[in-house]
């Protein structure tokens, strides 16, 4: 039996092989116990007290609550109301999520719950954020219950250092495998020996980047104090770690000083940084000092600003967007026309944040591209708004399996 | 005044005019050296700092990160030049920072460490003793700073005694041995910080000995002993106690592998002093600005030693603060200061970051 799953006991790193669920699935896909569960946790994590300082934890309340789920549940709908077919869970799915963002592996485990599946969710020994076990206690108290007894079963977060012997045992007796990342991981996770038929998804590495067309924008000195507030937030919420928190920064527009309004953005920013921004400044500055003068040696910035620590913008040299070291330093071009950004976006590209993108504008751009480059464009501030389609997948109905009837 | 003429000045007797005027100039030179034979250091002047015209006072010579010798391989001489690449890792496991030297930078070293110690040690060489296994030194593989700095030093002595077998067990019957034939003379023992409290300070010995005429030099950093309670005062008092080292023969000393030869000694009122060759600046995080005396930042350290590769100007990941300036009880003049930390590692995680690394 697993120890050290949530229900039981909050968080433990030891656990012994191997993983014994049974093949009873009494949940079903879009049950109402895991709505009634979900809204619950929700409410749960809204009035902890200790939540309200911390966006990412807010956000993941209201996004449990019944009427998002509800949303979510609407939007694919048509997969229940088929004559064809019959929808039912995929069975037991194993999810590897990543440590830049304490709440993913929530998310993750919520789509799958959703779709009625068991899960093993194996989250970063790395995570210390205290509110994480505050959540874990929530979870715990809730599973207490006796009508979410249930959930016993079918919640299992468990943690362990880099095992191949434990990431294959778990590979060869599960059904879905949601591995969030990155590339190196998921080759590691290609290479374990599974059911023939598991059903896998990928996040592969990506890079996000942000684009503000000026011209496009109705009131730019109306939207501006906007503009930055929630670049401000996709930048630095999570560190610019996230793989949809921007990593650089496109200005458009013809006729216009882009040079002083890219000064003004600066400056707006890192005064904003200055005032929210509670990373240790002396580590961050050394991590981008030594990120500046790497990019310098390697020819792929031509001028950097930096005049205060708390954001750098350096101009890009060559035409693929590097990765950024995070901490606020983001690579920025100015250009004439929309047409121009094309060069700077590829296969890695998964987030675009815009301001002053018409619908028309961003279909056309999407026409023009490679259908394998970029996975969402999302107004600036929605950045880091998690959904259930995420990069190219519909996590909740890949998670489902489909019973054909005639 | 030419660089050769400066190396001979008697250390510690700058006041900060007289430093002032010969300092900036040499280090400016050398700063121009740089400009002129490594294009990596020219693109960071230019990209980085945006420098174009004469530097005209030490705060505006470009810096590096010292991070970045873990990066990339700095030079300021044609390869067939090199003499050797220093490699140094702090902890083991990370990435070794990599220093090119040539000859005359690698001899230079030398002579300036040896300017600085001779000033407190005298010129002769002394019987030594070394708080270490020789281990360290043989294991190629492990071999860090600890190795580093235990060669560097051990040219000051002669008979050296390494105090610790392979297994560090200490080896008492040797220091019996070495403290009954130098009883009372004047003897150099050095060793890192951590190892002289766990090995030598905090050993029960049942028999005497007498280091009353020993100086001490360690190195290494107070993390460890931090977390002990251990603070410089306790630390002279232990060995004070325990084998009548007079405090005031007990020397700190704060240097690194990418300024090899400008190392900050301990002074009498237990900060650490700059040397002719270097001097300190405090850099306000927030911005790289020039912080005066007293308040803390980043510890910038420039040295008109590193000619072979562009490490004249570092801004380390040490926090620390001024103390004063050419007022120091023992008559030392120059800047000294304290180290407050470091700067947290900066680990800010990425999405494909799911495993440990």
């Amino acid at each position: 039996m697993i120890k050290g799953i949530i229900p039981k006991i909050n968080y433990e790193k030891t656990f012994s092989l191997p993983v014994m669920l049974d093949n009873n699935y009494p949940i079903a896909f879009a049950d109402n116990i895991v709505i009634h569960f979900l809204n619950d946790l929700s409410k749960n994590i809204l009035k902890e007290p200790s939540f309200k300082l911390e966006p990412s934890f807010v956000a993941l309340g209201f996004w449990l609550r019944k009427k998002n789920i509800q949303r979510i549940l609407f939007d694919n709908e048509h997969i229940k109301k088929e004559n064809n077919f019959i929808v039912k869970p995929l069975g037991k799915v194993l999810h590897i999520c990543p440590s830049n963002v304490d709440t993913m592996f929530i998310y993750s485990l919520v789509l799958s719950l959703l779709a009625g599946n068991k899960n093993i969710v194996r989250i970063s020994s790395k995570l210390e954020n205290i509110y994480i076990f505050k959540i874990f206690e929530i979870f715990n108290q809730l599973i207490q219950k006796k009508d979410y007894q249930i959930f016993e079963n079918y919640i299992n977060v468990i943690t362990y250092e880099r095992s191949d012997i434990i990431n294959e045992e778990f590979s060869s007796n599960v059904n879905g495998r949601i591995i969030w990342g990155g590339d190196e991981t998921i080759k590691q996770f290609k290479s374990y020996s599974t059911k023939p038929k598991v059903k896998d998804l990928y996040f592969t590495d990506k890079v996000s980047l942000s684009i503000i067309n000026i011209e496009d924008i109705n009131d730019f000195e109306n939207d501006y104090n906007n503009i930055i507030k929630n670049l401000y937030n996709d930048i630095y919420t999570f560190n610019q770690k996230g793989c949809s928190s921007p990593q650089s920064l496109l200005i458009i527009g013809k006729n216009i000083d882009k040079d002083a309004i890219l000064l003004r953005i600066y400056n707006s920013i890192s005064q904003l940084a200055e005032e929210k921004y509670n990373e240790d400044i002396s580590s961050v500055s050394l991590l981008k000092l030594n990120q500046g003068v790497v990019d310098v040696i390697e020819d792929k910035v031509s001028k950097i600003i930096n005049t205060s620590n708390y954001f750098t913008l350096a101009k890009i040299k060559k035409s693929s967007m590097p990765h950024s070291c995070g901490g606020g330093y983001l690579y920025y071009d100015l250009l004439e026309s929309l047409d121009e950004s094309k060069q700077y976006i590829d296969e890695r590209t998964q987030t675009i944040s815009y301001s002053g993108l018409s619908k028309k504008s961003i279909k056309s751009l999407l026409q023009d591209i490679s259908v394998e480059y970029v996975d969402r464009i999302v107004p600036i501030g929605k950045a880091l708004d998690f959904d259930y389609i995420w990069d190219g997948y519909n996590i909740l109905v890949e998670m489902t399996t489909l019973k054909s009837i005639k | 005044m030419k660089f050769r003429d400066y190396i001979d000045i008697e250390q510690y007797s700058l006041t900060k005019e007289k430093k002032n005027q010969y300092f900036f100039k040499l280090l400016n030179d050398l700063n121009n050296h740089h400009l002129a034979n490594s294009i990596d250091h020219k693109k960071i002047s230019e990209v980085y700092f945006h420098k174009k015209d004469e530097i005209s006072s030490i705060d505006h010579i470009p810096f590096l990160p010292v991070s970045i010798f873990k990066n990339k391989l700095l030079h300021s001489i044609s390869e067939e030049n090199i003499y050797k690449i220093l490699k140094s890792s702090g902890t083991t496991g990370s990435i070794p920072s990599q220093i090119v030297l040539d000859k005359e930078t690698a001899a230079l070293q030398t002579l300036t460490l040896s300017k600085i110690i001779s000033h407190i040690v005298g010129k002769d060489r002394l019987p030594m003793m070394i708080v270490d296994s020789k281990s360290v030194l043989k294991n190629r593989k492990t071999f860090t700073a600890r190795g580093a700095g235990i060669l560097g030093l051990s040219i000051f002595g002669k008979k050296h005694l390494y105090l610790l077998d392979n297994d560090f067990e200490l080896l008492k019957n040797e220091l019996k041995e070495f403290s009954k034939k130098y009883n009372g003379q004047k003897v150099l023992i050095f060793g890192f910080t951590f190892m002289v409290w766990q090995y030598l300070a905090s050993v029960d010995l049942d028999f005497d000995i007498d280091l009353s005429n020993a100086i001490l030099i360690h190195s290494g950093g107070w993390k460890k002993l931090q977390s002990l309670e251990v603070d410089n005062l306790t630390f002279k008092k232990t060995l004070n106690n325990k084998f009548k080292i007079k405090p005031e023969n007990i020397y700190n000393f704060y240097g690194m592998v990418e300024q090899v030869g400008s190392v900050f000694l301990e002074n009498s009122d237990g900060y650490l002093h700059c040397p002719n060759f270097a001097d300190v600046l405090i850099r306000d995080p927030k911005d790289f600005s020039i912080l005066p005396h007293g308040k803390e930042g980043l510890i910038q350290v420039l040295s008109i030693i590193p000619e072979s590769y562009p490490g004249h100007s570092l801004l380390t990941e040490d926090i620390g603060v001024i103390m004063g300036e050419d007022d120091a009880s023992n008559g030392w003049k120059g800047k000294y200061f304290k180290i407050l930390g470091r700067a947290k590692k900066a680990e800010i995680r990425g999405c494909s970051d799911t495993f440990n690394k």
